[in-house]
């Protein structure tokens, strides 16, 4: 490698290494700027499920304390003793308690004091249909009292604690649940005012729902709230399998018994009464209850958040917020047992598809900033190296073809100067002698002549002013005269012109001065490398593809060209020895300037080699 | 006075004939009658009668004496509503929100997918608003009708305290449920708990895509009234004459108790949902309306009795909520009938109105129990079953010469044939459940042939 390749390899390396440094510097930074983002995103979704999963447990909290609610208040109703006006009473309750579906008594034996199996209406009959045969058979008051207070499963326990760390957080559907709260409060405070107002004649003034205020109402509320703290210590899970819970006080046993009915779910709540002769209960307006649970769901889903309340067989009761269609929830918390049995709540969420795909995007737009801009300066870098090797290379030629032009001078000069300092001293007395000197100076001066000729042709070509007069020419004749003219000085080289010229004319569009220098340099170029072959052929033919034109070829039997040299032979200032010890003279101007003139002319000038050893040129016109 | 002075004159007419009223309304809102299909019944057989409880709803003297309205606006908003139905619904809404007053409690909610209350319950106020939300309104996603009910429910009950106020739910869909609950069974036990809350649900189905079992059994449960608009063009008549009904309440919570004499055995109501417990028979309304009947039938037997005698044959009592003088009153009434071994006394004691009453109200029964059959894919069962009961009121109508019977008998064959021949179209099926629900309930407003 030389000095000049080496120092320019060097400052290839010196802008290669740091641009590829910067460009991977910048990628690595996309890169953990990326998973930063990613990691961000997954925090969110995380944090966000983690929301979702404690309004789902707060959902469930929600939906079993209105449950819980409507069971207090049916069974504290049941319970207070009432032994002369039952009927009516309970008449008007399934009349005015949306709630309240069916009032009933049964004895312990399962046998119906009412409904009145004999005079049932319709409703009645339903409830029979539904309720006598599981009222005889297994009766939810015969299932033996579950254990004691207080020994709640450990996992039951564990799952309320959450949910009430849960509670702190999440607090956006309080007030609406607050508000069914009331309302199923107020539901049985009234109730009991209205009963108790129409014993005799309804009137407006007792029929109106009285204020909380009054002394009645604020006991009952006192009694109501204190139940409904009371309640979630109270859940048991029966052994049995009909899950049920049962609260044992002065006023009998009481429980509650969802039980599901040709595929529906039917809730009674029943007391029995002290004595456990009777069995008062009621049917819950389930319609009623699932009405009210809506209130119970998040009031305003984040977006993308979606909760659903589904009962027992797996359909959808309510939903609010975005729940996608086949897709897994985040979270699932079942309710209670003892008051719904198999129904839950589900939070789902549907991540915006914006999060990780738009972090991908930014890294891959970043990655492709960064390769554009290192290509670019890589590109540019090499460009300019580039650029300036080829100026090294060609002002080396420029020396090497000054060096060479004036030593191609100075040989025709110094023989000239010789020859006629010897003729001017007179010392040649021989006069054949004096003129073999004159011819000699005179073939020198010709020699002058051409490579003068050939550098200011050098110099038109190069600068685009070359003029060419085109004139038809037979091209046989022309090439005839020229080497009648040069064959001389191709003996003299020790070569044998040999002509293949054709018998009829071959006519091309031509500048005959143009012409001649190109076959004078083939020649020129014969003499000079091919001496040692004996030989140099000049034929003229037309084009074999039998196209107008013709073409030239002059073939020697030298050395001719080296394979890897023959796309650069034409090339200026070219040589195939480039020393200047070469042992061949030359500018490396010939072949370079016969090719131009050939293109020039609108032909071209081609390299063969040729077969048997040896170069041929070939020089096509048109 | 000239209604009085008329109810007058009948009433001395019928104490010549021998029934003698016991009471009747003074300067009630609401008017109280007893009617039974023949005054005089065949002596010494077992006879079947027919007994109309009829009230009758004085008409609004002013309009700002008319009780402030609870009302939630329900409405559908699933992709089926795209096009002319959504334009005309919210063009609807919007001549709904001319009519109320400041004072009217409105909430709107919408559901498709999701259900989402637009405009929480308060008052109207200048009505801007709501108009603005309503002119949003724009379909999409599929029907969460439980949800919407449910929620405009959610919402009246926020001013359930004022007793004073006509509580309602209007609902328009044009598609299935397909959200939560959706069977008539469920929505029907909801319309049960919702009419003892003292809310009524109106239910509008729109085009022929809602499933109209649900729809007219959530309107029959609750005492609301129920509509089918086969073309969405149809919806403002229809807003207005809801509104219409529920601007002129007279009367809310409405409990009729009617207590037989010994002798007299209530077989079942005809047309309404009523309870009979022994010898007393009750059934509860939610409203009544100024300036229209509603009535309940009831078959009695009648055990048998001498010629000559007069025996009461029913005794009704009234309650309501007087919605015009914001108090509680009470109308009671009773009714006698006489006994004749004449068979052309008791023809000629016939109350033809009564008997077509009656007969509408056994129609509109048999074409639901036709849908069920046709249904069940048994056309002939429904069509024979149609004939039968025209035939039956057919012969009666002939006995008593009742022409506006024999008219409704006329009409059941035709039907009958088209049933037994084409089944029920998705139209006419809408179009029975929706009649039939209205004359059940005597629902004015609405019904094609009274527009």
């Amino acid at each position: 490698m030389s000095p000049v390749s080496r120092r320019i390899f060097l400052y290839w390396v010196l802008l290669f290494v740091p641009t590829l440094a910067a460009g991977g510097g910048a990628i690595l930074l996309l890169r953990r700027e990326q998973a930063r983002v990613a990691e961000q995103g997954a925090y969110a979704d995380e944090a966000r499920r983690a929301a979702i999963a404690a309004r789902a447990r707060l959902s469930v909290e929600s939906v079993e304390l209105l449950v819980g609610d409507v069971q207090t208040g049916l069974l504290d109703t049941l319970a207070e003793p009432r032994a002369r006006d039952v009927e009516q009473f309970m008449e008007q309750w399934e009349r005015s308690n949306p709630l309240v579906r069916m009032a009933f008594r049964v004895t312990a034996g399962g046998e119906f004091l009412r409904p009145d199996p004999a005079a049932a209406n319709e409703e009645a009959r339903g409830f029979l249909r539904r309720f006598s045969r599981p009222f005889q058979e297994n009766p939810p008051w015969a299932i033996p009292p579950a254990p004691a207070i207080g020994t709640m499963p450990g996992e039951q326990i564990k799952r309320e604690r959450d949910a009430d760390e849960m509670r702190q957080d999440v607090t956006s559907n309080v007030a609406q649940v607050q508000s069914a709260r009331r309302d199923v409060q107020q539901l049985f405070k009234a109730q009991e005012l209205a009963v108790r107002g129409r014993t005799s004649e309804g009137s407006y003034a007792e029929d109106r729902r009285v204020p909380a205020a009054s002394s009645a109402p604020a006991n009952a509320s006192a009694v109501d709230v204190g139940r409904a703290k009371e309640r979630p210590m109270a859940r048991n899970e029966a052994k049995s399998g009909a899950a049920y819970p049962e609260l044992n006080d002065a006023a009998g046993r009481r429980g509650w018994w969802p039980t599901s009915v040709d595929g529906r779910l039917h809730l009674i709540a029943w007391v029995e009464l002290p004595g456990g002769g009777e069995v008062r209960g009621v049917e819950v307006e389930t319609a009623a209850l699932l009405s009210r649970l809506e209130s119970a769901l998040p009031a305003a889903p984040g977006s993308g958040e979606g909760f659903v309340l589904r009962d027992g067989s797996g359909r959808i009761v309510h939903q609010r917020g975005a729940v996608p269609r086949n897709a897994e929830p985040v979270v699932r918390v079942p309710l209670a047992a003892a008051l719904l049995p198999g129904w839950e709540v589900l939070g789902y969420f549907t991540a915006a598809p914006a999060g990780s795909a738009a972090g991908a995007g930014v890294f891959w737009l970043g990655a492709l900033l960064a390769g554009v801009f290192v290509a670019a300066i890589l590109a540019g870098g090499s460009l300019l190296l580039w650029q300036a090797r080829r100026s090294e290379e060609e002002a080396a030629q420029k020396t090497s073809f000054v060096a060479n032009v004036s030593h191609e001078f100075k040989t025709p000069l110094t023989t000239i100067r010789l020859y006629s300092e010897l003729l001017e001293q007179g010392r040649v007395r021989d006069g054949e002698q004096g003129r073999a000197y004159l011819r000699t100076i005179g073939r020198e001066t010709q020699r002058l002549a051409r490579l003068v000729n050939n550098a200011l042709d050098f110099s038109r070509l190069e600068q685009g002013r070359k003029k060419y007069a085109r004139e038809e020419i037979d091209l046989g004749a022309e090439i005839g005269r020229l080497l009648d003219t040069h064959a001389p000085r191709v003996t003299e080289a020790g070569l044998r012109l040999e002509r293949n010229l054709p018998a009829t004319p071959v006519s091309v569009m031509a500048d005959r001065d143009a012409l001649e220098q190109i076959v004078l340099n083939l020649i020129d170029n014969a003499c000079k490398y091919a001496a040692d072959g004996g030989q140099v052929a000049v034929t003229v033919a037309k084009p074999r593809d039998g196209q107008s034109g013709g073409e030239v070829r002059v073939s020697d039997r030298g050395p001719g060209v080296p394979a890897e040299q023959r796309g650069r032979v034409f090339e200026k200032f070219h040589r195939v020895d480039d020393a200047l010890t070469a042992e061949k003279t030359g500018a490396g101007l010939g072949l370079s300037i016969a090719r131009q003139l050939a293109r020039g002319l609108g032909g071209e000038l081609r390299y063969v080699a040729r077969e048997g050893g040896g170069a041929e040129f070939v020089l096509e016109l048109p | 006075m000239k209604i009085r002075i008329a109810c007058f004159v009948s009433l001395t007419a019928v104490a010549l004939l021998g029934a003698v009223p016991l009471a009747f309304a003074g300067n009630d809102t609401v008017q109280l009658r007893v009617d039974v299909d023949r005054a005089v019944l065949p002596a010494d057989s077992t006879e079947k009668a027919v007994v109309k409880i009829a009230l009758d709803g004085v008409r609004l003297p002013r309009r700002e004496t008319r009780p402030p309205i609870n009302l939630a606006l329900v409405i559908d908003r699933s992709g089926s509503m795209t096009g002319d139905k959504i334009v005309k619904a919210r063009e609807a809404a919007l001549e709904a929100v001319e009519r109320f007053a400041p004072d009217d409690i409105v909430s709107l909610v919408v559901f498709d997918n999701r259900i989402d209350t637009l405009v929480p319950a308060q008052r109207v106020g200048d009505g801007r608003r709501l108009r603005e939300v309503i002119c949003n309104i724009e379909p999409r996603g599929g029907t969460a009708l439980h949800g919407g009910v449910t929620r405009g429910a959610a919402e009246i009950r926020k001013n359930l305290e004022d007793r004073s106020s006509i509580n309602r739910v209007i609902l328009l869909s044009d598609g299935l449920a397909n959200v939560g609950p959706s069977s008539p069974e469920e929505l029907g036990r909801l319309g049960t708990s919702l009419m003892k809350e003292g809310i009524s649900v109106t239910t509008i189905g729109l085009g022929l895509g809602f499933n109209e079992d649900l729809m007219t059994r959530l309107a029959q449960r609750s005492d609301g009234n129920t509509y089918f608009v086969e073309h969405s063009s149809d919806l403002s008549r229809i807003f207005a004459a809801e509104l219409g009904d529920v601007m002129n309440v007279i009367a809310r919570r409405v409990v009729i108790e009617i207590d037989f004499p010994r002798g007299m055995r209530p077989l079942c109501f005809v047309g309404r949902d009523g309870t009979i417990r022994g010898q007393r028979a009750e059934l509860r309304l939610n409203q009544l309306y100024g300036g229209q009947e509603k009535f309940a039938l009831i078959e009695v037997e009648v055990s048998p009795a001498e010629a000559g005698a007069e025996r009461e044959i029913a005794r009704a009592r009234v309650s309501y909520d007087d919605a015009v003088n914001q108090r509680a009153a009470t109308v009671t009434a009773a009714r006698t009938i006489q006994f004749s071994a004449n068979r052309k006394t008791v023809v000629s004691s016939a109350d033809h109105k009564v008997q077509a009453d009656y007969a509408a109200n056994v129609m509109a029964l048999a074409k639901d129990e036709a849908i069920v059959l046709v249904d069940a894919d048994r056309r002939d069962a429904a069509a024979a079953l149609l004939r039968e009961r025209a035939d039956e009121l057919r012969k009666s109508a002939e006995v008593y010469s009742n022409l506006t019977v024999k008219e409704l008998a006329a009409g059941a064959a035709p039907a009958a044939a088209k049933i037994e021949r084409d089944g029920l179209s998705n139209a006419e099926r809408k179009l029975y459940r929706t009649e039939s629900a209205q004359t059940r309930n005597q629902q004015s407003s609405g019904s094609p042939s009274t527009p």
